[in-house]
């Protein structure tokens, strides 16, 4: 591990969830605030200049306005309590979806939050971004929602440091607080390649139909190949002297194969060569094939079903990765 | 006839999307109370630009050559006509005006969210330039009816999923009002402005200043 790394993990707190206390909400003037408060001023001086009470009492009325609207922002994130969960795996340029779970057992009506992502540095006085996604949090109510953050290379995606934001209700204030979050989303690399599946591995003893699975249906004989494995043979028939038979097991023998490193040598770059082997996995799962790994630092062995894909792909997304 | 005219400015006000309508109503109440003292034009390229904003589809001829050449002649007609009413483009009266006449041009150029909270800030100013002409309990209880649209209105720019119905809106505004009154009474006591008709706030009166009461 860096030591950047330690850092980070030293300074998140509490990784499960972020309740948004009073130390924690920063509140600035947005853009729209600080123009608000500059007419204030100019009706100010309009009503000094003609010496107009009525024109006094609408610009203190509105800068109180402005007061009053900082503490409803500021109460529009206090006590809201945050977690977020590990997101289901993903390949690399599709979405990681993290759901963020608000409890809002102990508030008010929320309105118009945006949790996002806090890797971009945006201005303090920026205008709202227009894609943002706003979520109302109703009283005493628990929501859950779906963080998108997009993925562009392979490997664990920490979800790291969200921003939660808000402007309501007037607008002229912004609120907002950070999460520190280790939710992980496991990114696969994008299965991509063109070199075929290798051939099956029919005959390696070990590998043989029905040496192994005590499930497989009895489908008939054939005659004794040197090398077959001697526990097929059919003692019964051997005994009758009608020759040396092997019984076939219509269990996927057939179908057995070993993805190796070694087979993506042609392609020299790493990530291409766990892509190839990502796209043989996944194609060998949808065809319904036995298949193990074998990469260096992993070996997973021959076996079959979405569990045993999700170790593979896992496998070879954390290739190499600290 | 008359009905049918109607019944299509009600449905073009149906149809406008909900921040777009607060907008044109809080400005609508905003400049009223002018209308009965500016000079008829005023009034009437008021009524036309809005009428503008209501028929004319403006999202897909914003780039179009015709519509900033209209804009244009807009807006030198509303410079040239200010000049030759009152002499001037600056002032109580030609500021009024001119503001008047902004605030229905920026109905037209809404581009952003940046525009809409220009436009309502316009609508404030209104408000206040309303006070310079008239400070009765009318007035004030009009332009505290104005005050509420236009806190509304801000309310529905920042509620993005639009959950709050109308009323909800309002009593929200009016509560916010209500909270800052008592900030507004401090904010008086600690003012030199002149009393109010009735003796009281906006601020302390005259004689209780430090200078009329040294000899």
């Amino acid at each position: 591990m860096s030591a950047g790394f330690v850092l980070e993990h030293a300074l998140a707190g509490n990784p499960a969830s972020e309740h948004l206390t009073r130390r924690r909400i920063y509140i600035f003037p947005s853009r729209q605030g600080l123009l608000f408060a500059a007419v204030i001023l100019v009706m100010l001086i309009g009503a000094i200049n003609y010496s107009n009470s009525m024109a006094y009492l609408l610009a203190f009325t509105l800068g109180s306005v402005f007061l009053v609207c900082m503490l409803h922002t500021y109460r529009n994130l206090r006590g809201l309590v945050l977690s977020i969960k590990p997101a289901p795996p993903v390949f690399a340029g599709a979405e990681a979806r993290f759901p963020v779970l608000l409890d809002n057992r102990g508030g008010a009506d929320r309105v118009s939050i945006t949790v996002h992502p806090a890797a971009k540095r945006r201005g303090l006085l920026r205008w709202e971004a227009a894609d943002a996604h706003y979520l109302d949090v109703p009283g005493a109510a628990l929501l859950q929602e779906n963080l998108s953050i997009p993925t562009h290379r392979r490997g664990l995606l920490r979800a790291g440091r969200l921003r939660i934001t808000s402007t309501w209700p007037l607008g002229l204030f912004r609120a907002w607080s950070y999460i520190d979050s280790d939710a992980e989303a496991v990114v696969y690399p994008r299965p991509a390649g063109n070199a075929t599946v290798p051939y099956y591995l029919e005959d390696a003893p070990e590998y043989q139909a029905g040496s192994k699975d005590g499930t497989d249906d009895f489908t008939g004989f054939r005659p004794y190949r040197p090398g077959d494995s001697i526990r097929n043979i059919d003692w019964k028939v051997l005994a009758r002297e009608q020759g040396v038979l092997i019984k076939r097991f219509s269990g996927s023998g057939r179908h057995r194969l070993l993805l190796h490193w070694d087979q993506t040598a042609p392609l020299a770059d790493t990530e291409r060569r766990l892509s190839q082997l990502c796209l043989w996995v996944v194609e060998a799962e949808k065809q319904g094939l036995h298949y193990g790994l074998d990469i260096p630092g992993t070996r997973l062995p021959i076996d079959h079903g979405e569990a045993h894909k999700h170790l593979c792909l896992r496998a070879l997304a954390t290739y190499a990765q600290s | 006839m008359h009905s049918p005219s109607l019944q299509s400015v009600s449905h073009r006000l149906q149809s406008l999307p909900p921040h777009l309508a607060w907008l044109m109503a809080a400005i609508t109440l905003a400049v009223l109370p002018h209308f009965l003292r500016v000079p008829l034009w005023i009034p009437v390229m008021f009524c036309l630009l809005i009428a503008w904003r209501l028929y004319v589809p403006l999202q897909a001829q914003e780039k179009s050559l015709r519509f900033v050449l209209v804009k244009s002649a807009f807006a030198v007609t509303m410079l040239c006509g200010i000049f030759i009413t009152y002499g001037t483009l600056t002032g109580r009266d030609a500021g009024v005006a001119l503001l008047i006449l902004l605030s229905a041009m920026k109905l037209i150029e809404l581009r952003g969210e940046r525009d809409y909270y220009i436009a309502l800030f316009i609508a404030l100013l209104l408000i206040l330039t309303q006070f310079l002409y008239s400070q009765t309990i009318f007035t004030a209880a009009y332009m505290g009816v104005a005050v509420v649209v236009t806190v509304g209105t801000l309310i529905g720019f920042n509620d993005r999923n639009r959950h709050l119905s109308t009323p909800r809106r309002l009593r929200l505004a009016g509560g916010l009002l209500l909270q800052a009154l008592p900030w507004r009474c401090c904010c008086s006591c600690f003012s030199r402005a002149p009393p109010d008709r009735c003796g009281a706030c906006p601020g302390m009166p005259a004689a209780a200043s430090p200078a009329s009461t040294t000899k």
